[in-house]
């Protein structure tokens, strides 16, 4: 435990460091200095503790001086960046892991697990051709993957997307992929279909009884300014009974 | 000198996780930039602002894009940044003298349009208020043709707008009318 005349005499040096948080750690080493010195001096010169402290602080020098100079160490500025740079950067790391995990997990389920041509029973397909078509909308990329045909009539095209833009990070974008038509320009509306979330989207658009005679399906974006047409054939009809 | 390594370490990290977090949110340090976004991830605009304006925490962007208009409000998140969001337009009518849609928003409801007829000097929108009775909301402002209307009305989810709306007119410069419609936009 320092006697009264350290405590101020260090109390005095660390009033002069203005970065706060490192006042604590200077005072121990302040501490353990003055306390080194002195017990040097006590054996060197054979004095009591207190008459060996008084030298250790005399040698110590002037309480103000040695303030100025661990303030300029210690710069202030440069200790308040780094204090508040970490808490932000640790808040922030929480925040982004937190908001991170449904995304990913969604992300990851959707890649590995959620294929929506699994909604198709395998043995009622008719037609199934694997366009691999690319399509470029904005920063929106999509791909028809598969387009099949059920022995119901329905007529299902498989589609995956992902946006450059990340936009599916906060889960708005758009998701359709424009009007549906056959070769004679016949245009189907009527269906369902579902899509998965996340940055990474595979969809299915089902349309109801397509014509089995229709060889070619269209799909045609053409709105603000905004225009593709992907022509799909789509092969002979088998196993139709 | 470690100390300032650190500094600059923290603040590249922060500059990636505030990145990171904004893309998670939709934010932008621009109301223009949210609303531009927007717009691309719904395959529209980029839109030409005309007008801007604020009310409550969003700033309203009355916009053009070839034959489309827009009123999209984009919200302000936390002080500095802006929350992405709207955007799509509805496209002009132009052999109708007056071309309007709206939007509703909280308790603000909002009209908005483009006078096709340039002899429209004001247009005047009756509404009916929460106790049904009849109120008379009006514009004589027109931004390159453009105009809007708002007002606050006891709004919730399941009010229509079709329930609330009266009529719409449109007066030229002597306050004759030269559109009466009391069709729903």
């Amino acid at each position: 435990m320092p006697s009264a005349e350290v405590r101020e005499f260090i109390e005095k040096v660390v009033k002069r460091v203005h970065f706060v948080p490192d006042r604590y750690d200077i005072q121990l080493e302040l501490a353990a200095h003055i306390e080194d010195s002195a017990l040097l001096i006590q054996e060197q010169d054979n004095l009591s503790p207190e008459d060996s402290e008084k030298a250790a602080l005399e040698r110590m020098g002037d309480a103000d001086e040695i303030g100025i100079a661990l303030n300029r160490q210690h710069n202030p500025v440069l200790g308040y960046m780094w204090y508040f740079s970490r808490i932000i950067m640790v808040l922030l790391c929480i925040i982004v892991i937190l908001q991170s995990i449904p995304m990913l997990l969604v992300s990851g389920w959707t890649i590995l697990f959620d294929h929506p041509i699994r909604d198709i029973p395998k043995e009622t397909y008719v037609r199934h051709v694997k366009p691999n078509e690319l399509i470029k909308l904005d920063s929106r990329r999509i791909r028809i993957t598969d387009v099949i045909q059920t022995e119901d009539g329905s007529l299902h095209i498989l589609y995956s997307s992902y946006n450059l833009s990340f936009s599916g990070l906060h889960g708005w974008s758009s998701s359709g992929i424009g009007i549906i038509k056959d070769e004679d320009g016949e245009t189907y509306f009527n269906g369902g279909g579902r899509g998965t979330a996340g940055i990474y989207s595979r969809a299915r658009r089902s349309l109801d009884n397509f014509p089995f005679e229709k060889e070619k399906l269209i799909i045609e974006w053409d709105y603000a300014g905004r225009y593709y047409k992907v022509e799909i054939p789509l092969g002979e009809v088998v196993n139709n009974d | 000198m470690i100390r300032l390594k650190k500094t600059i370490r923290n603040l590249l990290l922060i500059a990636i996780l505030l990145f990171l977090f904004m893309k998670l949110n939709g934010l932008y340090f621009s109301p223009q930039n949210a609303l531009h976004t927007s717009e691309r991830d719904l395959h529209y605009g980029p839109s030409e602002i005309i007008h801007s304006f604020d009310h409550g925490k969003s700033r309203y962007f009355l916009t053009r894009y070839e034959d489309f208009i827009s009123c999209s409000p984009i919200d302000r998140f936390i002080g500095v940044f802006w929350r992405y969001g709207a955007g799509s337009g509805v496209e002009n009518i132009k052999d109708r003298p007056l071309f309007t849609s709206y939007r509703s928003k909280e308790a603000d409801w909002l009209i908005y349009g483009i006078r096709n007829d340039p002899a429209i000097a004001k247009v005047e929108i009756e509404v009916l208020n929460s106790a049904g009775e009849k109120e008379i909301y009006g514009s004589d402002t027109f931004y390159e043709d453009m105009f809007y209307i708002m007002w606050e009305g006891e709004n919730d989810s399941n009010i229509l707008f079709s329930e609330i709306f009266v009529g719409l007119k449109a007066y030229d410069d002597n306050g004759v009318v030269v559109y009466d419609s009391d069709f729903i936009i």
